[in-house]
């Protein structure tokens, strides 16, 4: 795939944790991506929307998907396992959430204790986001009961006081912050800012046969982080994009909110590798038993196309 | 023979299986779906997702047959009743228990008891179906033989109606029990830590985790056959022999 013009397919993994239900109203995406901006850019990639990650990554191993947004410790599992797949980029970072009803006396995670919190899976960066908050208000294994919920179902589970608080990526938080009922007790902005949910991980045939794609869309999704970051406006704007149908198909409302609530609810600026980073990310996916055994960096992460980007500018047509 | 057939059948499917997973990265061979049912064995796992689905599907099930039951007798043999239900039980039959799920959670919380709920819808609208049409089959020889003999009201239920319709009412019973487990996997998303659904589910999250995934679908096959097997004593009853013309 040399020829400019051509495109891949890039898919995007919905935080909504293996349930099959697509094409139900409102059961849509995280956080906007720097490569679903990135996506937009025709000639770079066609976006495909799955509506789990489990169809996504079954769709990655089974080599049909080249090129995906996925969970990062999901990307060291897989490689681990002999799927040859590997990061090359970040598509944001921060973007969890950790939300209460509002009328809740809840100050501190430490008030959560003995209480119900759901998580979008144990295999999810978000439980990952709990435990570290555990660790920091001294909260141990049982203090705690995590319920596994699918994100969309969260916010009715919180109104329904089913659970005393919800973690899950946006907008399913901003999405219960709108409706009035819920409050958010923690921002990964607020204690873990660099906090890495999604990656960019891509199929090595595709880093072997075509590297200049994966360098251009390498390039494209750096692009798009700082054209995110350079101008309110482009939030807006990325904010409409995103909410088409074609896209996350969620309400536009919604999405502005997570883009604006503060300007670093989901950051785009930084999308570095940095090993330090997932060898932390990997000691605590040991931790709270998401992978089985440390898996060394180099194994599933290609830093070369970071490396070598290039600037190039972007500029997203408005819907 | 009766017993070297379905055995036989078994172990090519399982052959079939073999082959076709060889060398495939998501789909695991039966061995090593074998070691992970063992693996879930030794840790203690496996017992305590068998023992949540039985649990949550006997409930959900045994409510739906004490209401189905009733209710499909009411609309077999009341021609309002029939006209009166029909088109609800027509409207909410088809729509699958995913559907229900935020529902469910609105009502019952995240507890065993939106599980079970789910497993209730399932299996209650087939045996309301088969318990009507079980009751309006009911042939009319044995109506009036029954009125010859002068026998009206509640001893026409229990000695005629009931044991005429048994037969139809008995195969609704097994289905609505294959779609209590059918559905398991679809209930136990709203599930706390627990449930061969919950294991399957829980284990497509996890990275490459297929051998659970099957292992599940085996053990939830298992537990079907056994409970069908159970079921199909219940036709060898002295009571329900109306119907056949076959013998088994």
């Amino acid at each position: 795939m040399t020829t400019e013009g051509k495109r891949i397919d890039m898919a995007q993994g919905m935080d909504m944790s293996g349930l099959p239900m697509a094409g139900m109203p409102g059961m849509t995406a995280p956080t906007v991506d720097a490569d679903s901006i990135a996506a937009r850019v025709p000639q770079i990639a066609r976006y495909v929307r799955y509506s789990g990650w489990p169809e996504l990554k079954e769709a990655m191993v089974a080599g049909k998907v080249k090129a995906a947004m996925m969970l990062a410790p999901m990307v060291m599992d897989l490689a681990a396992k002999g799927v040859p797949v590997k990061v090359v980029a970040l598509g944001h970072r921060s973007g969890a959430v950790i939300m209460v009803r509002k009328e809740s006396p809840y100050k501190s995670f430490a008030d959560l204790k003995g209480k119900r919190i759901a998580i979008p899976s144990r295999f999810a960066v978000d439980h990952i986001f709990v435990r570290k908050l555990m660790a920091a208000y001294g909260l141990k294994d049982g203090d705690l009961t995590m319920v596994e919920l699918a994100p969309p179902d969260m916010p009715a589970a919180l109104l329904a006081d089913a659970v005393d608080a919800y973690a899950t990526g946006e907008p399913f938080g901003a999405k219960a912050e709108m409706d009035g009922y819920a409050r958010v007790l923690y921002m990964t902005r607020d204690v873990w800012p660099t906090y890495i949910c999604c990656v960019l991980a891509v199929r090595q045939e595709l880093i072997d046969q075509q590297p200049e794609t994966v360098q251009r869309l390498v390039d494209h999704v750096l692009a798009a982080g700082r054209w995110l970051e350079t101008s309110p406006e482009h939030r807006t704007t990325a904010a409409r994009i995103a909410s088409d149908r074609s896209m996350f198909n969620q309400a536009f409302e919604l999405i502005k909110w997570v883009m604006e609530r503060p300007p670093d609810r989901v950051t785009y600026g930084d999308l570095r590798l940095i090993r330090a980073e997932f060898d932390e990310l990997m000691r605590l996916s040991l931790d709270a038993k998401i992978i089985d055994r440390p898996i060394p960096y180099h194994t599933y992460v290609d830093e070369s196309f970071m490396k070598h980007a290039h600037p190039v500018v972007i500029s997203p047509p408005a819907q | 023979m009766t017993k070297i057939l379905p055995i036989g059948v078994l172990l090519g499917v399982t052959a079939v299986w073999w082959l076709a997973a060889s060398g495939s990265t998501i789909f695991p061979t039966p061995p090593e779906v074998l070691r992970g049912i063992a693996g879930l064995a030794t840790d203690g796992t496996l017992l305590r997702h068998v023992a949540a689905s039985l649990y949550r599907v006997t409930f959900g099930y045994g409510v739906a047959m004490l209401l189905a039951l009733p209710l499909g007798i009411l609309m077999g043999w009341y021609r309002t009743a029939f006209t009166a239900f029909n088109p609800l039980v027509q409207m909410l039959r088809p729509i699958s228990p995913i559907a229900w799920i935020p529902l469910a959670i609105l009502w019952f919380g995240v507890s065993d008891l939106s599980p079970m709920f789910l497993v209730f819808l399932a299996s209650f609208f087939p045996m309301v179906l088969a318990t009507t049409s079980g009751v309006q089959l009911v042939e009319r020889e044995y109506l009036w033989a029954a009125q010859n003999f002068g026998i009206t009201g509640f001893k026409l239920f229990t000695h005629v109606i009931i044991p005429g319709a048994l037969p139809t009412i008995i195969t609704g019973m097994r289905v609505g029990l294959g779609v209590a487990w059918l559905v398991v996997v679809a209930a136990e998303m709203v599930a706390i830590n627990s449930g061969l659904g919950f294991l399957i589910i829980d284990s497509r999250n996890a990275g490459m985790r297929y051998d659970l995934v099957v292992a599940g679908m085996v053990m939830i096959g298992a537990i079907g056959l056994l409970l069908d097997l159970v079921m199909r004593r219940l036709e060898d009853l002295k009571e329900v022999r109306w119907r056949y013309a076959r013998g088994r």
